[in-house]
């Protein structure tokens, strides 16, 4: 065998500012190339650089790949020598000086090795090995055999590869022109692993040589930012992997890849969202659509194989790299990775830090919130009513109606949660209520303060906050959810700059906040904004935290704006009920409404204003507010007092905006859910103050919790003291014989009839076995005029009501009506009541059944007919809701926590002071 | 703090704590002082900025937005007129006139209908168990409210019934209180029920003695089928009652009821009324249109045993719990105040006070009380005098009694009819305490215009057996009464249902 001829091919194309070192080394070599050939752009300063090299030929090519340039360099130097090897250089691989001789003497040894690659090592630590042979995991993945790594030798012993990089690689011309060169498809990946995968088929060996290095080529996205790299590295890998795979696939193999395609995109898509990777969702979608719609190249690709193809894909079935290999790896990379992560700041922890110790003392409370309403089926009063029968109604209030406002999502997942009896889940969410407000608050304040005792004050008075027990006691649910939602929003919200699960939890918390505190949105976007512009470099994540809301509301909101009330959209969910405005100072001390609250009548016997007692109480956390913003070592209470400032502003700016109706009432919106968040930023000044304070720390804490603690206990009694509103009821409000009837007949109508003393009727229809909580619709109750529906049951109940000479028998009949219920009064019998009672009787259309548990009743003479049917789903409210339902679904697949708990083990060298982990397992940056 | 970069001269140590704060800066004690100072205007000016934009947020004008709901009127189209009379006088008679345990007709009940328009269609209604004791009602089409008005009157001269009765032709409604009639020995009370729609009736009777409420069976759950009457001897269920209010209350169908009280003493017939409804209880009674004519008469009648019940009466039911102080006055045509009574009233007992002087006249009772009570006023005429010296026993006089009611006040214009007899007068009062002026429009066109000043009765002469329209502008009592010799009645002009009022309807 004859001395080898080595034609070096250096490919210019871009990092040619490294050229002249490239082709420094190419002239150092210890064993000097026998001819040099460039090919690329070619300008006056390449020819400059390449001058000293006395290159034998100067190829121009303006665009192509490396292979193309090879392709090209070969065609311009002529027909092949014998034992020609061809040396692969782009402009910024300076070779090792020894390299050249190395790969020569690694492939004169072993005449059937074909191609050899060298060392790629990083140009600026020579040290570190970024690619040393490719090889592909059982699946078809490419596998880099040493990526990043430090380089102790530890590579050196196995030889024989599956593949190796083009640049530097050594191959001998034969061969390349026998497999036909690289696959344009996989220029910017895995073109050398093709290469010598098709090397391999057509009965050659490719080798790694670890004594010949070569400076990496950089990456030619170097420029960009890391995110972008990420997303074109992965959308890359992705494309080439698919190629290969069209391409390496048997004939009929081929088709069950093309038509797995689209159903594997999106399980794949899928995975992507549950692991916290949605930035590599579009490169997968574009992957998979070019190569679904790239035959002809595959048909090529698979040509070009053919030919070279001499051996059985078995043949290469060692060097491929086994799946538990390939896990194993996979673990070591994230364990590297999760070690690059920066340690959390402490935080107390949750068992004995005094989170378990706060949830038990609010248990205690909550047991008397809900003591006079246990062993009941449902609640009613106040704002609440039961919910529907079963859970496919209650599913079916959202799903089947496009003006069915988001709340209902929110009741139709309590309802599911007790499915055997969805009311019940009102009654377990007023047991848990509090504990639940409790827990969610020593976490939040566990973000904030690193103290057991800050955190311990500032959760349990969020468990006692005025505005949520007074929201408990009246039965405001939505208010009830939104406290309970809203430190689980904030703490999601700081986390979720870090990480996705994060991110996508807060996106839910926020959908859920706002569905139950629509009036709230205006102040949680603002918030949001601010948080953005906080963390502008994390807005990736951030950005989408309030998209699932606005998925959710953007039919109502349609509806809304196209009726010309877009105020309404402020409006609560839910029953509406009217509440006493509450007075500016009442604002001020967290109380929602006026009217009885607690110590409102002990200052009254006093003399003074009903909310002065209650002030008085809060004096203490009035002066730790002082402190929080005079400290100097209270800065971080500047982002809690502003939230103070923003939540007081919104529930003094929506309490005199009336959009629903109520009957007889204007109902303004509920000013409580801004309260909380007033609430919010004033107990986490006051943890920030309390932990800066230097001495009198627990006479602070003490007096603010036991002033805390009295302004809320009458609020905690009231349900036991029977002056809340709320009570335990029948889990179906309509008298016994209406919900028996409507069994059978849904549709079954019944006029329920309020009279009040000064003549005054509010009448209304309600379907089937009483009204439900999760039928309330916003869109409803903000009607700025009453409905063709409304006016004829108005006109309807009037003529019912007194001696009128229409027959209401038709229009009852008419209208599926077959049950006028006249409501008991709360003050008794009065003389506009007995008329109408007399009015009824005296109606030969109706029938007199007596007392009901709700009031007087009739039952119509003749059974009523099955009106208008309800109105079949339209396929936009099924394509609105689907969509909906994609949202949600991306979502909550982002908001599993999937990332390992990696750092368990370091718990025993930080001990106690460790943090919890609950949302910092999973930075996936 | 002067920020200086890391070229500019150390002199005061290279490191600047702007630029890294992460270095412990060493201080010299004036620039500590000074920091301090700079920390605590900080502070201050903190604090007054979280105070102020926390003021500012709660006081700032927030839109006030919303208005109270709309409510939907609902003007009810008027059912249309119904006018019940109370039909022929019943008396406990076979057929053939036998004295029986049974009720019979007396025929020769006129009816005198005010029907301008010509739209009332009559329609008999009549008891299943009594032949021929039809109660008359008149009805107009449905749309159609105070189009007519009728009145009744009957003569009757029987062995054992004879008087004179008159009575307006009633709207039924929920039912009413009687106050007046008797179940003692010779004393007669029938209760007549007439249910002219056609939703059957539960009646509830309650009736109220000088001892309280006779507390019965049977009194409850009286059904009254739909177009059908009933009728009821209050004997039946109380019997030995001298002094009587009734308390009728109908669920379902409305009822007109009507209470026929008569006497007999011995054998001589001693009067027939038919007792009109009175006003709901209430603590200021009116009892216009009370004529006391012929006492001279009367008085010689007084001398006969069993006679006592001859003199004024009013009696007084008050249904509460609470023992009353009521003031009853008379008032007389000229604004005197002719009888003054004052007693304290046992609640739940039935009391009659006896006028001993009243000089012939027409009046006014007024009764007030500081609890709610009923009232009513008897009062008889007779024809002559008494034939004391007759033998075996003393001839009385002939005599009819009647029992007004207490009026319920009335507004606005209302139809009122006549009925046939002798010496019809219509006295009005006002109800308001600034006075009324009222305005009748006659059968023949003519208009008289009255201004009442007070309770003090005004009496008008009317034609008997025709129609009067009555105006008022502020609330007033009315009563028609006819008087002839040993012929009294009178009724009330009743106001018209409440019904027609239109209410506000709040959908939700």
């Amino acid at each position: 065998m004859g001395r080898a001829s080595v034609t070096a091919i250096l490919v210019v194309d871009s990092g040619w500012h490294r050229l002249g070192g490239t082709v420094t080394a190419i002239v150092e070599q210890l064993r000097r190339v026998d001819r040099l050939v460039v090919v690329g752009e070619i300008t006056d300063q390449v020819m400059t650089a390449v001058a000293s090299a006395a290159p034998a030929r100067v190829v121009q090519l303006r665009r192509g790949t490396i292979g193309d340039a090879v392709d090209r360099a070969l065609a311009a130097i002529g027909p092949a020598e014998d034992d020609e090897w061809l040396w692969v250089l782009t402009a910024d691989t300076a070779p090792h000086p020894a390299a050249l001789r190395e790969l020569l003497a690694a492939v004169e040894l072993a005449p059937s090795v074909v191609v050899a690659g060298p060392k790629l090592i990083d140009p600026d630590d020579h040290a570190m090995i970024v690619s040393f042979g490719e090889s592909v995991s059982r699946l078809g993945s490419t596998v880099r055999l040493v990526e990043n790594e430090l380089d102790q030798a530890q590579f050196d012993r196995d030889a024989d590869v599956l593949a190796v990089a083009v640049p530097g690689m050594i191959i001998r011309r034969s061969a390349w022109t026998a497999v036909g060169g690289t696959d344009p498809v996989l220029a910017r990946r895995d073109d050398g692993l093709d290469l010598c995968i098709r090397v391999r088929l057509a009965g050659g060996r490719v080798i790694r040589v670890p004594r010949a290095m070569l400076e990496a080529p950089a990456d030619p996205l170097a420029a960009r930012s890391a995110a972008t790299r990420r997303r074109a590295n992965a959308r890359d890998a992705r494309r080439a992997q698919l190629h290969r795979r069209l391409v390496y696939a048997s004939p009929i193999a081929v088709l069950l890849h093309w038509l797995t395609l689209a159903p594997l995109t999106v399980l794949r898509i899928l995975w992507m969202l549950v692991t916290k990777r949605p930035w590599a969702v579009a490169g997968e979608l574009s992957a998979a659509v070019a190569a679904a719609l790239s035959l002809t190249r595959v048909g090529t690709a698979r040509r070009r194989l053919a030919r070279a193809k001499r051996r059985r894909w078995s043949s290469i079935r060692p060097l491929r790299v086994p799946t538990a290999e390939l896990w194993e790896r996979r673990g070591i990379a994230a364990e590297a990775r999760a070690e690059a992560r920066s340690v959390p700041r402490e935080r107390p922890d949750f068992l004995s830090g005094g989170g378990a110790f706060c949830v038990a003392i609010a248990t205690v409370f909550g047991v008397v919130v809900v003591a006079p309403l246990v062993g009941s089926g449902a609640i009613s009063g106040g704002g609440l009513l039961p919910l529907s029968g079963s859970v496919a109604q209650l599913w079916s209030a959202f799903s089947g109606d496009l003006g069915a406002d988001p709340f209902a999502i929110v009741l139709a997942v309590l309802g599911t949660l007790t499915f055997w009896s969805p009311s019940f889940s009102i009654v377990a969410l007023y047991a848990l209520a509090v504990p639940l407000a409790a827990l969610g608050g020593w976490w939040c304040a566990a973000r904030l303060v690193t103290r057991p005792w800050p955190t311990a004050v500032a959760s349990l008075l969020w468990a006692l906050a005025p505005t949520f027990l007074i929201a408990l006691a009246d039965g405001r649910i939505g208010a009830v959810v939104l406290h309970l939602m809203l430190p689980w929003l904030i703490l999601t919200g700081i986390e979720g700059a870090r990480s996705w699960t994060a991110a996508a939890a807060a996106s839910l918390f926020f959908a859920v906040a706002v569905a139950a505190s629509p009036s709230l949105a205006p102040l949680l976007l603002l918030v949001w904004l601010a948080w953005l512009g906080a963390n502008v470099r994390r807005v990736p994540r951030l950005i989408a935290i309030p998209v699932p809301a606005l998925v959710l509301f953007a039919p109502i909101v349609v509806a809304q704006l196209g009726r010309g009330t877009p105020l309404a959209l402020l409006a609560d969910p839910g029953l509406p009920r009217r509440f006493d405005a509450p007075a500016e100072a009442e604002l001020v001390l967290g109380l929602p409404r006026g009217g009885v609250n607690g110590w409102s009548a002990a200052a009254a016997s006093l003399g003074l204003p009903p909310w002065a007692v209650a002030a008085a109480l809060l004096l203490p956390l009035a002066a730790l507010l002082v402190v929080a913003t005079i400290h100097p070592a209270a800065r971080r209470a500047y982002a809690p007092v502003t939230l103070a400032i923003l939540g007081l502003a919104g529930a003094a700016s929506v309490s005199g905006i009336a959009v629903a109706v109520d009957g007889i009432d204007a109902v303004a919106v509920w000013p409580g859910a801004a309260l909380s968040v007033y609430w919010l930023g004033l107990l986490g000044a006051g943890a920030v103050a309390l932990e800066s304070l230097s001495r009198l720390k627990l006479l602070a804490g003490v007096s603010v919790l036991v002033g805390g603690g009295l302004v809320a206990a009458p609020l905690v009694l009231a349900p036991l003291s029977g002056s809340a509103a709320v009570s335990a009821s029948e889990s179906q409000l309509a008298p016994a014989i209406v919900a028996a009837e409507a069994e059978a007949r849904p549709w079954l109508g019944t006029l329920e009839l309020a009279i009040h003393d000064d003549g005054v009727v509010e009448a209304g229809l309600v379907r089937g076995a009483g009204a439900t909580l999760d039928a309330m619709r916003t869109l409803d109750s903000t009607r700025p005029h009453p409905d063709e529906l409304q006016q004829l049951v108005a006109q309807l109940a009037g003529h019912l009501i007194t001696r009128s000479g229409v027959d209401a028998g038709a229009q009852l009949r008419e209208l599926g009506i077959e049950f006028v219920l006249v409501r008991d009064s709360v003050h008794g019998p009065s003389a506009a009541r007995d008329r109408a009672i007399v009015a009824l009787d005296a109606d030969p259309a109706l029938v007199e059944i007596g007392e009901s548990r709700a009031g007087q009743l009739w039952r119509t003479a003749d059974p009523a007919i099955e009106g208008r049917s309800a109105d079949a789903v339209g396929p936009a409210t099924g394509l609105v809701r689907s969509a909906q339902a994609g949202v949600i679904a991306i979502a909550i697949l982002l908001a599993i926590p999937t990332a390992r708990r990696a750092r368990r083990t370091e718990r025993t060298t930080i001990a106690d002071s460790r943090p919890a982990t609950t949302f910092d397992g999973d930075d996936d940056d | 703090m002067t920020d200086r970069g890391p070229d500019s001269a150390p002199s005061g140590g290279w490191v600047d704590n702007a630029s890294n704060p992460d270095t412990i800066p060493s201080r010299t004690p004036r620039r500590g002082a000074r920091r301090a100072l700079g920390g605590a205007l900080l502070a201050a000016a903190g604090l007054a900025a979280a105070l102020g934009l926390g003021v500012a947020a709660v006081v700032a004008p927030w839109p006030v937005v919303g208005d109270a709901p709309p409510g939907i009127r609902v003007t009810p189209q008027p059912e249309g007129d119904t006018r019940v009379c109370a039909g022929p006088l019943l008396r406990f008679a076979d057929a053939e006139g036998a004295v029986s345990d049974r009720l019979a007709p007396v025929d020769g009940a006129e009816i005198v209908l005010d029907d301008p328009a010509g739209l009332a269609t009559a329609v008999q209604v009549g008891s299943e168990l009594i032949d021929g004791a039809d109660a008359t009602v008149f009805v107009t089409g449905p749309g159609t409210s105070g189009v007519i008005s009728a009145a009744q009157s009957q003569p009757v001269d029987a062995d054992d019934l004879a008087g004179f009765t008159a009575s307006a032709c009633v709207e039924p409604g929920a039912g009413g209180w009687f106050v007046g009639g008797a179940t003692d020995v010779g004393r007669t009370a029938v209760l007549s029920l007439v249910n002219p729609s056609e939703v059957a009736a539960t009646v509830t009777i309650r009736i109220f003695g000088e001892d309280g409420e006779v507390q019965t069976a049977g009194t409850s759950g009286i059904e009254v089928a739909p177009m059908s009457r009933l009728v009821l001897p209050v004997a039946a269920f109380a019997p030995g009652l001298d002094s009587v209010v009734l308390r009728v209350e109908s669920r379902g169908g409305p009822i007109a009821a009507f209470l026929q009280a008569s006497v007999q003493r011995g054998l001589d017939p001693g009067g027939v009324d038919l007792v009109s409804g009175g006003a709901e209880p209430a603590v200021r009674q009116l009892i216009p249109g009370v004529v006391i004519s012929n006492q001279t008469g009367v008085a010689t009648n007084l001398g006969i045993e069993d006679y006592e019940d001859l003199l004024p009466a009013v009696r007084l039911f008050s249904p509460g719990e609470l023992v009353s102080d009521v003031v009853i006055r008379v008032l007389a045509e000229d604004g005197t105040e002719r009888a003054r009574l004052a007693v304290e009233l046992d609640p739940a007992r039935v009391s009659d006070l006896v006028f001993e002087e009243l000089d012939d006249g027409v009046y006014t009772v007024v009764v007030e009380s500081t609890e709610p009570l009923v009232a009513g006023v008897r009062a008889v005429t007779a024809d002559g005098v008494a034939d004391l010296e007759a033998t075996p026993l003393p001839i009385p006089a002939p005599h009819d009694f009647a029992w007004f009611a207490a009026a319920p006040p009335l507004l606005g214009s209302e139809m009122v009819a006549v009925p046939e007899g002798p010496g019809a007068r219509l006295v009005l009062g006002s109800a308001a305490e600034s006075g009324a002026t009222v305005t009748i429009d006659g059968p023949d066109g003519e208009r008289i215009g009255i201004t009442l000043l007070d309770e003090r009765p005004v009496v008008v002469p009317l034609e008997a057996g025709s129609g009067y329209r009555l105006s008022a502008d502020a609330p007033i009592v009315a009563a028609v009464t006819l008087v002839g010799p040993a012929e009294l009645a009178s009724f009330p002009v009743p106001p018209p249902l409440e019904a027609a009022q239109p209410v506000v309807v709040y959908p939700r």
